[in-house]
């Protein structure tokens, strides 16, 4: 078993997903009609909750909620069947003693737990319309970014990364590790690396190619690793997409999980070039925007890490230089050099800084 | 590359749990040109006791080389008491209590121990988290130890000494994602090396006229396969079962295959077999109209993946993520959460024998395609020279 989430297997002539759609009704449907003794239904279940884990796993928000709603109502009437002898008649005698008392307290308890399952739907509501207008958090932008490309890996950069983490004894982690170039050259160099990518596609390419690479978030995958033991981070891709604020939390984790002595780079589309060259649809569906090189080195800087330095990607492609052979072409690519520097700056930077030894 | 693989228990005679799926792995490597394998264990056979019945000493079994060692007293008697106390809250949990509680859970074996610090094994394979060889071996195969927790969500779990435990492993052998999930969630070791890999299957044909022979005839019927336990949700099945007969009555009946812990409730269309032959097992799988694992508590269930070999649809506890995990995943089967639901499923399978047929088949390819031994054991040796590098 791998990382993949092959969701519903097609079934020939069953169409699953309408079985499970007709089961649930059918569910309600007899709940509804009194077909199953609400009783019945009740003293079984609580068989099946004595014997499972309290709460329901891999379901959505709602049936979470329809499962704590089922329970919300907290029953007095125990069973009374009993197989010592005399047995049911004492728990009758019991049960209609303590009836009142039981009752009572009962009536609030349910009404709590009513109140609070309302609560809980009522945030749940709100968390789905948030959602929706919060480009982060959005499933249906995630599903968007999850069918694009990563983007390709970068010679500039691998060399960067390479004389940055050179010696590393813990792990080096790549993030967003797209096909896996970066990790396949750091380990190629003795360096143990692994990578990340939420791109369940390039992620599994990567893994089929025999690399470590893993689907995930580098966010969620940092808030899990103990602290000081990483060789190295480098940051890549993922820094262009998050809001700044993303971006910030995500480099502050990278720092913690850093091994003293240990590098982090980060790698950025620089924010000129991002608006001029991203896909359209990318850059459309992105939630955040690069930063600047001085925002990196500033932010790093203040989470106590030593800036090393900031190398330039390859220059910008507009301004194509003309052919050397031509009469002037030095005098006019020269130019242009010039012009490129001054208009449109590198495409990408990478901001190499420190954790104190 | 020499792997020891250490095991609270060993041998054939240890039906299912982790300890299986360790014998199943080591009997496989072992065939393989350029590993050399060996296991690390105690001479007892049950786990509730650890009371030693078979020799010490060094055997050879399907191949693999054996070493057994005395534990030291049995499970101590003040276990079942001092439990409670320590698990009502394992994250808090003071240091002393839990180290009794590990101690007390056995097995303690000081023998196993020096075995491990002087093995000359390249990885070491630890093999379930939970037991006394595990928490104190674990140290001593500092640099090259791997785990296959068989982990799932339960007290124990989170008691504060098994983070130095999890912190001391160098690579992670998870069973499905549910469990990597849980470990992850509660260990900060995302950044170690880790394979979910699941056990692999060897379908059989099995014995055509088990069904007879267990007393079912001709009828249909459901089947279950495990220890007949309350804690593995039979109680659940049989109470669920008996409601679905009063409700409706016919010919169905319900076969429970394996060694009887809690004795359900005599009822006259369950069978209780206890433990079979794999021959009688595999026979009365593939006549089954499905079958049902109740537990809410498994790390892989291994029967799911044999039923769907023999062609067979499946029912599982919804709060059991690993089995929730692989009935998503396959499209094999249907999950219950309540008798409504269990019931409605039931009306199902029993009414559409092309939907059973379906099931059967998708969970099939799943198997197919994730658990034939060849292709487990080829991505488990890739992972253990991963972590050996």
């Amino acid at each position: 078993m791998t990382d993949v989430d092959d969701g519903v297997v097609p079934l020939g002539p069953i169409d699953l997903r309408q079985v499970l759609v007709e089961i649930d009704e059918e569910v309600a449907r007899r709940r509804a009609s009194g077909a199953l003794p609400p009783g019945l239904e009740q003293e079984l279940d609580a068989t099946f909750a004595r014997f499972a884990p309290a709460a329901t796993v891999g379901g959505d928000a709602a049936s979470v909620l329809a499962a704590a709603e089922r329970s919300a109502f907290v029953d007095v009437d125990v069973p009374t069947a009993s197989t010592l002898p005399g047995g049911p008649v004492l728990k009758k005698a019991l049960r209609k003693g303590m009836a009142w008392y039981l009752r009572y307290l009962a009536q609030q308890t349910s009404a709590f737990n009513a109140a609070a399952v309302r609560a809980l739907r009522s945030i749940d509501d709100r968390v789905a319309a948030l959602e929706q207008t919060s480009p982060a958090a959005s499933p249906h932008l995630r599903d968007a970014l999850e069918a694009l490309e990563p983007a390709s890996s970068a010679d500039d950069l691998v060399s960067v990364a390479l004389v940055a983490c050179r010696g590393a004894t813990g792990r080096v982690l790549v993030a967003d590790a797209g096909d896996g170039a970066e990790v396949r050259a750091l380990s190629g160099a003795g360096l143990d690396a692994y990578g990340l990518d939420p791109r369940r596609t390039a992620a599994n390419r990567a893994l089929a190619d025999g690399l470590d690479v893993r689907v995930g978030e580098a966010a969620t995958h940092l808030a899990g690793v103990a602290p000081a033991v990483l060789g190295g981070v480098v940051l890549r891709g993922v820094v262009d997409r998050l809001p700044v604020a993303g971006a910030l939390a995500l480099a502050e984790a990278a720092a913690r999980a850093l091994a003293p002595g240990s590098a982090l780079v980060v790698r950025s589309t620089s924010p000129t070039a991002w608006a001029r060259r991203l896909d359209p649809v990318a850059a459309d569906l992105s939630p955040g925007r690069p930063l600047s090189p001085e925002t990196w080195v500033h932010a790093l800087g203040g989470l106590g890490l030593t800036v090393e330095g900031v190398h330039d990607g390859p220059p910008a492609e507009e301004l194509r230089d003309i052919a050397e052979e031509l009469p002037g072409a030095g005098a006019v690519n020269a130019n242009n050099a010039l012009l490129r520097r001054a208009l449109f700056g590198p495409v990408s930077y990478t901001v190499v800084a420190r954790r104190t030894a | 590359m020499k792997l020891a693989y250490v095991v609270p228990r060993y041998g054939s005679q240890v039906i299912g749990g982790a300890e299986y799926g360790a014998r199943m792995l080591a009997e496989r490597l072992v065939s393989r040109a350029g590993w050399e394998v060996e296991v690390l264990t105690t001479c007892a056979l049950d786990a509730r006791t650890w009371l030693d019945e078979l020799p010490a000493g060094t055997s050879v079994e399907a191949g693999v080389e054996v070493h057994r060692f005395p534990v030291v007293g049995t499970r101590h008697p003040s276990f079942d008491r001092l439990s409670p106390q320590v698990l009502r809250d394992p994250e808090g949990a003071a240091g002393s209590a839990e180290r009794a509680w590990i101690d007390r859970q056995g097995p303690v074996s000081p023998g196993l121990l020096d075995a491990i610090r002087t093995s000359d094994a390249d990885l070491v394979a630890f093999y379930p988290y939970l037991y006394h060889p595990t928490v104190a071996g674990v140290p001593l195969a500092a640099g090259r130890a791997v785990m296959h927790p068989a982990a799932h969500d339960e007290p124990p779990l989170r008691l504060p000494l098994f983070r130095d435990v999890f912190a001391g492993v160098e690579g992670f052998v998870f069973q499905t994602d549910g469990e990597r999930e849980l470990v992850e969630g509660l260990f900060p070791i995302a950044h170690r090396r880790r394979i979910v890999l699941g056990l692999g299957v060897e379908p059989e044909e099995g014995d055509p006229a088990a069904a007879a022979a267990l007393g079912l005839g001709d009828r249909p019927y459901l089947v279950c396969i495990g220890r007949v336990d309350d804690g593995k949700g039979v109680r659940t099945l049989t109470r669920f079962f008996a409601a679905y007969k009063e409700r409706h009555p016919g010919p169905l009946a319900l076969a429970l295959l394996g060694p009887v812990v809690d004795r359900p409730d005599p009822h006259p269309d369950i069978v209780v077999a206890g433990a079979v032959t794999d021959d009688v097992k595999w026979g009365a799988l593939r006549g089954a109209v499905a079958l049902v694992n109740p537990s809410g508590y498994e790390a892989f269930s291994l029967v799911l993946i044999e039923a769907w070999s023999a062609g067979v649809p499946v029912v599982v506890n919804q709060r059991c993520a690993a089995t929730r995990e692989h009935v998503d995943r396959s499209s094999g089967g249907f999950a219950f959460d309540s008798y409504a639901r269990f019931e409605v499923v039931l009306d199902r399978l029993l009414a559409d024998a092309v939907l059973r047929r379906a099931l059967a088949e998708a969970g099939r390819t799943y198997v197919s395609e994730r658990f034939l031994w060849p292709a487990v054991v080829d991505r488990y040796t890739a992972f253990l020279e991963g972590v050996r590098r």
